[in-house]
């Protein structure tokens, strides 16, 4: 196609028709090229000498970070593993405890069981020896208070000068 | 000197410069004795919302034909002066300082029933033969002895009552 495109040209070849103004042209383009090269060169050198060192710093800082990161990851995941050897640890101690407690209270539980079961023996034996004593008071009080009726019935003024009477004789009798 | 025995030591001298000193000591004592066994009486004459003219004037209408004008006279003088309350320790102790007067003791005799005078003068002998001492007796008509004779001799107690008897059947149960 291009072969097509330059036989239909003005001179057959693939410059322009003019050879002069090809050459004109080529010599232009080679001063500009050069005084290009010549002044803007070190200028994007530098520009780009530039920007691999900002890109290498970034990289650096970026792999620094990704150190600490690590770094931090590798703390957090010490940090995990001894929070769980402490947990371990403390549901351990208080699984213990826990037992030591039980034990305890089951313990106490049966002394104290046992007490009341001795209080509540000694408690019932007092209280029959307390019903019978009481018992036995009330019998004792109630008959002498019969006697006391009894006596108080049959007091007349005879017996109380009778009485009287044997109270002084007895008075007499112990000079 | 207590303030129980300054009255009773009061009451006696003017019982003496009266010269009825037994008369007066034997009936400030049985008013004494009537007191304590009269709550209604003690309250009446120790209360101190009564004017002490007509706590006077009950002692004297109780008193009035049955003791002497010096007994009514004494009495009222200390239950008016607000005294009451202490008339019971202060006719005790009047008859101790009158029979004291003539080295004599006195016993209290706590009997069911009223003694005769005879009953009393034997009673008189019998403690004075039996403590070495001359004893002069008060009787107190104490129904709760129920039977028989209690008498006190100071600290002493000779109990021949039937309440005691009693008592004694009572412990041995």
């Amino acid at each position: 196609m291009l072969w097509i495109l330059a036989a239909e040209g003005p001179n057959g070849k693939f410059i322009p028709g003019d050879v002069n103004e090809f050459w004109w042209g080529f010599g232009a383009f080679a001063v500009v090229f050069i005084l290009g090269a010549w002044k803007l060169g070190p200028v994007i050198r530098r520009a780009m000498r530039k920007r691999t060192e900002t890109v290498a710093e970034e990289l650096s800082a970026a792999e620094g970070t990704r150190l600490e990161a690590e770094a931090e990851v590798s703390a957090l995941r010490e940090r995990l593993a001894s929070a769980e050897a402490e947990r371990e640890r403390i549901l351990a101690e208080g699984r213990a405890t826990a037992e030591r407690v039980k034990a305890d209270l089951i313990a106490a539980a049966d002394a104290e069981v046992a007490d009341l079961r001795a209080r509540g023996e000694a408690d019932l034996a007092a209280v029959g020896a307390h019903a019978s004593s009481d018992l036995q008071a009330v019998a004792a009080e109630q008959a002498v208070r019969a006697a006391e009726a009894v006596v108080r019935e049959n007091l007349d003024d005879a017996s109380q000068q009778a009485l009287v009477e044997q109270y002084i004789q007895q008075l007499g009798a112990m000079r | 000197m207590s303030r129980v025995e300054g009255y009773a030591a009061a009451m006696l001298a003017v019982a003496r410069a009266e010269g009825n000193v037994d008369e007066v000591a034997d009936e400030v004592f049985r008013f004494s004795r009537a007191l304590a066994g009269s709550d209604e009486l003690r309250a009446a004459l120790v209360d101190r919302a009564l004017p002490a003219e007509r706590r006077s004037q009950i002692v004297e209408d109780l008193l009035r034909n049955r003791a002497t004008d010096t007994t009514v006279g004494l009495v009222s003088m200390v239950v008016a002066a607000g005294r009451a309350g202490d008339l019971t320790e202060i006719g005790q102790s009047l008859v101790d300082l009158a029979a004291a007067e003539k080295s004599r003791e006195v016993a209290i005799v706590r009997s069911a029933v009223a003694m005769s005078d005879d009953q009393i003068s034997r009673l008189a002998d019998a403690l004075s033969a039996s403590t070495g001492r001359q004893i002069e007796v008060k009787v107190v008509i104490d129904p709760s002895v129920v039977g028989g004779v209690v008498t006190t001799i100071g600290d002493t107690v000779i109990d021949g009552s039937v309440r005691s008897r009693l008592s004694k059947l009572r412990e041995a149960f």
